[in-house]
């Protein structure tokens, strides 16, 4: 037990969690072998995993199998650790950024009691892990920009072979949401800071959402998101209207009025308005808005009952401003709003939370629940090619509008397969996460997806919403005035220190246009001189200017995180840019200075973008007269 | 009546084909047993300008020779033959030894050409073991010193190779299917290509 002892002293500081349940397992392990060569092989379900001759000459040759590999990756997944000789192999190659997921704990505890993995467990980047969850989460932190190389011997193929697929299906689903998060990160960003500055002069009239915080403890909530179930059980939240919280996503507040439901809440974030998702009529003055801080500034003036507003984690600047505005919450989403729901219906302190409407896959009759923006929708599956593509009837489009996605799967209800795409797909993940999460944290709140269609969410009790509401929703609750006790008493915003933090902001985002503008111009003066006979001295110099510039540029842009951010597209571009030359080698000193050239000139007219983003969002602050005045500054810049 | 024209070796033969009912293998029969004394086989066949290739054993001898107008026959000696022999076996040897190494590499890595590739391997073990006998007893019958040692002395070590072999393929067990060829039958190759050949053909 001394050698298991070592091990897992290793593996405690990679993952804990791991190692107590390895230290903690009582159940059978695998018999080690010693191969003729003295290396460590065993049977597993009367199957060989490892050479009976010479384990290492084997391993070394599927090392060289994964770094042969034309496309090097920067990530290699090992679905099955066996004894560690494809560990040890990569990692005599140089090759330490190595995540392996262990499908049997029976084999996991037989290897780590007999030999001795503590040196490679301890290298580089390498991690181990037997829980499935863990090992995409640990997939979803990578960068999207990392090329994974998902690798197994054919022992664990053939005896593992369902759970080598589901691990496949999964690392593909983390690491292609991690792809488009990227994206849809790089595409909103500039929006999403632009609309927060528009935005702060509606935040004063919003309560932050977390006023309600333990308002609703034991109170019941029904989430609805818009999926094609929701037909089925929508009629059902009639009987728990006044008994439970309704939340709808925006999606599926029109749809729901159909059915004769008022949600309590809508919660939006969309960085676009969206005013075909309103009636413009009685039922809207009945309900009330959540609406993210980033989301469109035409959601903020919408009129509704009340509109509350949260702030994202993952937008340095409104974690930097939540605060000033007397919010210290930030949910934990996974890119739905539905998610964020979730996290809040925690922070309320509902029991039990209740997810309807959240098929994430495709249904018979489309992706929507029909009296919603859709109104025709034809989705055709391409199984071959994996690709999915949709023609619909939008509301406010005279045209079709045609979308096309890559056909992703996930598990149903029934265990069957489901079609899904990239979003869901995510929004699912985190769900299961979530569960995860509550379970490990030994949470009591019972977590229900009452979804009557589509996937299968692994940690929550799955049931039908009339049995959820024949179990749970009884009691009447009194919505109106709990909310406006919560909110009256709030925390006021602190416009003055928001105003001087946007003061503050402001001259960084100038000084930093400035020293792009530089930069920018050195870059020129640099290509011109290597481009002159004898020039290489001066151009040697011109770089180490550049070098000092781009030193100076991270320096004040350190003290305004939220400026990388935002004008993150164009590092993006540099940086993709650098990554195709070293995969395809370079193109050229003069292509290298025009990607500088590019990135360097689009951070300088994005500062200069915001610079007037910023002075109106200041300007909103102040007393009328001194807002007219700042007008007329910025009319005069 | 058209009598059909016998050459051996370029010489024109003249064969009774009585009532023209006689097979192409007693043409052949009558050939080497009148061969045998020479140390001669018949190497080739050729029939109406068209070589047969594969003809031993096949369908073609059963065939009446008076449906056809000339039989080209070319000989060679009984040291050719085993020569000939002796380069066939070790050609299989080399490329038996080769799909064994390719085979191997596709277990232990997973790729998917491992079974065609395994079927190639059993194929050459027979087609070597096959040959190699077939020598061992033309050159006892012939008096011809063919091989260093016993070859027989192989054939069990083989079999037995090639059924663990089976069993672990059935078993779907790769890595012993890859230590059998690399560590257990690939040997025995090597074995046989030092210890048996007086010179490489």
């Amino acid at each position: 037990m001394e050698m298991l002892g070592a091990n897992l002293d290793v593996l405690m500081a990679r993952n804990s969690a791991l190692a107590e349940r390895l230290a903690s397992w009582q159940g059978a392990s695998a018999v080690i072998e010693k191969a003729k060569t003295g290396g460590a092989t065993f049977r597993h379900e009367g199957r060989l995993f490892h050479s009976a001759y010479s384990p290492e000459k084997e391993a070394a040759c599927q090392a060289d199998e994964i770094t042969s590999n034309k496309i090097k990756p920067d990530w290699v997944l090992l679905f099955g650790l066996g004894c560690g000789h494809l560990l040890k192999a990569l990692l005599e190659k140089g090759f330490d950024r190595v995540l392996v997921y262990e499908p049997s704990t029976e084999i996991i505890v037989g290897v780590l009691a007999s030999v001795d993995l503590s040196g490679p467990l301890a290298s580089g980047s390498v991690a181990l892990y037997n829980d499935l969850t863990a090992f995409i989460s640990r997939i979803r932190e990578l960068d999207g920009f990392d090329t994974l190389l998902s690798y197994s011997t054919l022992p664990y193929k053939l005896t593992f072979a369902q759970e080598f697929i589901d691990f496949n299906t999964r690392v593909n689903n983390a690491h292609t949401t991690n792809k488009v998060c990227i994206r849809t990160d790089i595409e909103s960003r500039e929006n999403w800071i632009e609309n927060y500055f528009e935005n702060v002069r509606h935040l004063p009239e919003c309560p932050p959402i977390d006023s309600l915080r333990s308002a609703f403890k034991g109170v019941p909530m029904i989430i609805a998101g818009a999926g094609p179930s929701l037909q089925k059980n929508a009629h059902l939240l009639k009987e728990a209207k006044g008994k439970a919280i309704i939340i709808a996503a925006i999606t599926a507040y029109k749809p729901l009025l159909k059915y004769g439901v008022v949600p309590d809440f809508v919660i939006a974030s969309e960085k676009v308005d969206l005013p075909e998702y309103f009636t413009y009529g009685e039922d809207d003055l009945k309900t009330r808005l959540i609406l993210a801080e980033v989301a469109h500034p035409g959601m903020f003036e919408r009129k509704v009952k009340e509109k509350f507003v949260f702030f994202n984690p993952f937008v340095t600047l409104s974690r930097s401003q939540a605060p000033l505005w007397g919010s210290s919450y930030f949910p934990s989403t996974g890119g739905s709003v539905t998610t964020a729901a979730f996290d809040m219906a925690m922070m309320f302190g509902c029991d039990p939370v209740v997810l309807v409407g959240q098929d994430l896959c495709f249904g018979d009759s489309g992706t929507h629940v029909p009296g919603g923006v859709y109104i025709a929708q034809d989705v055709k599956i391409d199984r071959e090619n994996g690709k999915v593509s949709i023609e619909e009837d939008y509301v406010t489009l005279k045209d079709k509008a045609r979308s096309k996605f890559d056909l992703l799967w996930l598990k149903g209800l029934d265990g069957k397969p489901v079609p899904s795409k990239f979003d869901w797909v995510t929004f699912h993940q985190w769900f299961e996460n979530y569960a995860a999460f509550l379970k490990s944290e030994g949470s009591p709140v019972r977590i229900i997806n009452a979804t009557e269609g589509g996937a299968y969410i692994e940690g929550m009790e799955h049931a039908t919403l009339a049995e959820v509401i024949e179990k749970y929703v009884k009691n009447e609750v009194k919505l109106d005035a709990v909310i406006a006790g919560a909110v009256a008493k709030r925390a006021y915003p602190d416009l003055p220190a928001i105003a001087a933090s946007i003061n503050g902001m402001h001259k960084s985002l100038k000084k930093i246009g400035r020293i792009a503008d530089a930069t920018n111009r050195e870059v020129s003066q640099l290509k011109k001189e290597l481009g002159r006979e004898g020039g290489t001295l001066e151009a040697g110099r011109k770089a180490a200017k550049v070098k000092r510039l781009e030193d100076e540029l991270f320096k004040a842009a350190e003290s305004s995180p939220f400026i990388w951010e935002t004008l993150i597209a164009s590092i993006c571009e540099l940086k993709e840019y650098l990554r195709r030359d070293a995969d395809a080698g370079s193109k050229g000193i003069e292509k290298d200075i025009e990607a500088i050239q590019t990135a360097y000139g689009k951070l300088a007219k994005g500062c200069a973008k915001f610079s007037a983003v910023l002075m109106r969002a200041g300007a909103s602050l102040k007393p009328s007269g001194c807002a007219h005045e700042s007008r007329a500054t910025e009319a005069a810049v | 009546m058209k009598m059909a024209q016998v050459y051996l070796d370029g010489t024109r033969l003249e064969f009774e084909d009585r009532e023209n009912r006689s097979t192409i293998r007693e043409l052949i029969d009558t050939i080497e047993k009148d061969l045998a004394g020479l140390r001669r086989f018949v190497m080739e066949l050729w029939i109406d300008g068209e070589m047969m290739p594969e003809w031993r054993g096949s369908q073609v001898l059963s065939r009446p020779l008076s449906i056809y107008s000339d039989f080209k026959l070319k000989t060679a000696s009984m040291e050719e033959v085993a020569l000939e022999g002796l380069d066939l076996v070790q050609e299989y040897m080399k490329v038996t030894k080769e799909n064994i190494d390719a085979c191997v590499k596709d277990l232990r890595v997973g790729n998917g050409r491992a079974d065609a590739l395994m079927s190639s391997v059993f194929d050459g073990f027979i087609e070597i073991v096959k040959t190699v006998d077939a020598l061992a007893r033309g050159g006892e019958k012939y008096r011809m010193d063919l091989f260093r040692e016993n070859p027989a002395q192989y054939f069990n070590p083989v079999i037995r190779g090639l059924e663990e072999l089976r069993e672990a393929r059935d078993g779907r067990d790769s890595v012993a299917s890859a230590d059998i060829l690399e560590y257990e039958l690939k040997p025995l190759i090597d074995d046989m290509e030092e210890n048996l050949f007086h010179f490489y053909a």
